[in-house]
């Protein structure tokens, strides 16, 4: 597991993706995670496949996210090349425990991954907005509204 | 989307407002930086730390009492970008330069956001991509150009007239005189080479006082102000602009340690009458100087305050029309707009404002000395029509000194008669009626001296 933490994760994370989803593809690439915070709003840009084996970086990465006081977690999927469906179940943990001390918002699905979580029933619609302007804007939406989704 | 290597800074009242707006900067702009203040002195501050930031204000935060950060923008960073949520144009005060000032509604979306910073950077960019050139000074400083010439035609569009290679000879000078052109422009690189040719040919005689000579001193503080005046103008008083005021106070404060005859100066700063607010400057520089040593206050420090004043009272002054102006009421040749007006009253303050930014410490005798200069004996001046009881000596000198160097220059060169003009003096009684008394009696019997 590599472990990154960046100021500004979003460029060179989705150009990366493109080039996963771009290539042959086939082989799977080992899920890391990279955390760009501003106080209270912390976004978790996702990278590689999601698999059985991803459990580690969820928990490392959950463990890093919330030693700090969070309000909004907005999980940037761009750079996840795919979803191994034994991974789907870690997945949902991960959220769940994002989902314990703040308001969690995902945005950037790739189209084929958002139809396959969709389907299994491991995302929630209220909480996927389409890209990360949209997931800001979602967050400038609730504080309007006294922080409340 | 381009990017603009540059640092915005929020000051929202709401701080996770203002962290969204952060992230969403960083992912729209690659290489920008973002940080936050939390009140205006923090805001002031930072725009004194970096001129080209670009501050994202919330007038919920930081309330209406924004003049001050409208002031010390307008003088020392004028690259800096202020985009305000809330508010509108009104707000901007009086004789405030309103370009690279921005209103939008509060609670933008972030696309409008984003485009509207987008938007003001690539401004802010182009008018600091050329510098102004006077003819003459091109002429002097470069006869091969180094690189293409521009007339301006409007804010932000520019036209070539001259070719990189080309020969600014005398026929090129005489035609854009001809045309009244008191401008030229060329682009940022190509005016920064000739200004570190013009700094260089200053601190030479600054290092070597013993070769400095009233014409070569007078050639260069000029040359080195037209490079303030052309930077100031797009950037602000940096610490580069900063630095090349100090290399015109030294040039001045090397030349009057040797305490030439007036008559000598007189007629070398005539030779060099191209530029009004750059001739009133060094003029007024070595004058006041001269008449100090005519008072025997002839210390290092009085002359570095009167040089440093000279450089900076008029620098805010957008043109060579309005440093001719002065009366508030506008009697002379020169009839500015109400608008205009407006910006004359108020740069002695604004000059003051320079000094008080300044990194280097700089007694503060000198910020008033500048905020004085346009006062009166009869408390008639302007800006706040003070009495002499408020006006130190040195203040009076300097009065002093401006009204006898404008007063040359409204004469022909070399028919400048002191006789006459102290004549006009006593009868106009401009110095001595009123409170206005004895200092200024005894500035005025030095005159004959000199």
């Amino acid at each position: 597991l590599e472990r990154f933490q960046t100021p500004s994760p979003f460029g060179p994370a989705r150009k990366d993706a493109e080039g996963v989803q771009g290539g042959s593809g086939n082989a799977a690439v080992a899920l890391n995670y990279f955390i760009n915070r501003k106080n209270a709003i912390c976004v978790l840009t996702l990278k590689g496949s999601v698999a059985n084996d991803s459990e580690g970086a969820f928990s490392a990465c959950v463990e890093e996210a919330v030693k700090t006081p969070t309000k909004y977690f907005v999980l940037n999927l761009s750079g996840v090349a795919g979803f191994d469906s034994s991974g789907l179940r870690h997945f949902a943990l991960f959220q769940q425990k994002l989902r314990q001390s703040a308001t969690l918002i995902l945005c950037e699905i790739p189209g084929d991954i958002s139809n396959q979580l969709k389907t299994n029933g491991v995302v929630r619609d209220s909480e996927i907005q389409a890209d990360l302007m949209a997931a800001l804007q979602f967050v400038l939406l609730c504080e309007k509204k006294g922080g409340k989704p | 989307m381009s990017t603009p290597s540059r640092e915005i800074i929020l000051a929202m009242k709401n701080s996770i407002v203002g962290d969204t707006y952060s992230l969403a900067f960083e992912s729209c702009f690659n290489g920008l930086s973002t940080s936050s203040c939390n009140n205006l002195e923090e805001i002031r501050a930072a725009i004194r730390r970096n001129p080209e930031a670009c501050v994202l204000l919330d007038l919920e935060l930081t309330g209406t009492g924004i003049n001050d950060l409208f002031v010390d923008r307008d003088a020392l960073a004028k690259r800096a970008v202020l985009l305000f949520l809330g508010g509108e144009k009104s707000l901007i005060p009086e004789g405030i330069d309103p370009s690279g000032i921005h209103f939008l509604k509060t609670e933008p979306e972030l696309k409008d956001l984003v485009a509207k910073m987008e938007e003001a950077f690539r401004i802010s960019d182009l008018a600091a991509q050329f510098c102004k050139i006077a003819p003459h000074q091109l002429h002097a400083r470069s006869r091969i150009l180094p690189c293409n010439v521009f007339v301006k035609l409007s804010e932000g569009k520019y036209v070539k007239v001259m070719n990189s290679g080309d020969d600014f000879d005398k026929e090129a000078l005489d035609r854009f005189l001809g045309k009244k052109i008191p401008y030229l422009y060329i682009p940022r690189d190509g005016y920064l080479s000739i200004m570190q040719a013009v700094l260089a040919e200053a601190n030479a005689l600054i290092e070597k006082p013993e070769t400095i000579t009233v014409q070569s001193a007078a050639a260069a503080t000029m040359g080195v102000f037209h490079s303030m005046q052309s930077l100031f103008e797009v950037d602000g008083f940096t610490p580069q602009v900063q630095a090349m005021t100090m290399v015109s106070v030294n040039l001045a404060r090397g030349t009057m340690k040797k305490n030439p005859k007036l008559a000598e100066l007189l007629a070398k700063l005539d030779a060099n009458r191209d530029s009004y607010i750059a001739w009133h400057s060094t003029a007024l520089s070595f004058l006041s100087c001269k008449l100090a040593t005519a008072l025997d206050w002839k210390s290092d420090g009085t002359f570095y305050k009167l040089s440093l004043a000279s450089m900076l009272h008029d620098l805010t002054l957008p043109n060579d029309d309005l440093a001719k102006v002065h009366d508030k009421v506008a009697t002379g040749d020169v009839k500015p707009t109400e608008e205009e007006l407006k910006v004359i009253v108020r740069h002695p303050i604004q000059g003051a404002q320079l000094l008080r930014g300044m990194s280097d410490e700089v007694p503060g005798e000198v910020a008033f000395i500048v905020e004085q200069h346009h006062e009166r004996a009869d408390g008639d001046g302007y800006p706040k029509g003070l009495s002499m009881k408020d006006i130190s000596p040195v203040s009076a000198l300097f009065i002093i000194s401006h009204d006898l160097v404008d007063e040359m220059y409204r004469v022909t060169p070399g028919n400048f008669d002191m006789e006459k003009y102290l004549f006009v003096c006593e009868s106009d009684k401009r110095f001595t009626k009123g409170a206005f008394g004895k200092e200024f009696r005894e500035i005025m019997s030095k005159l004959k001296d000199l």
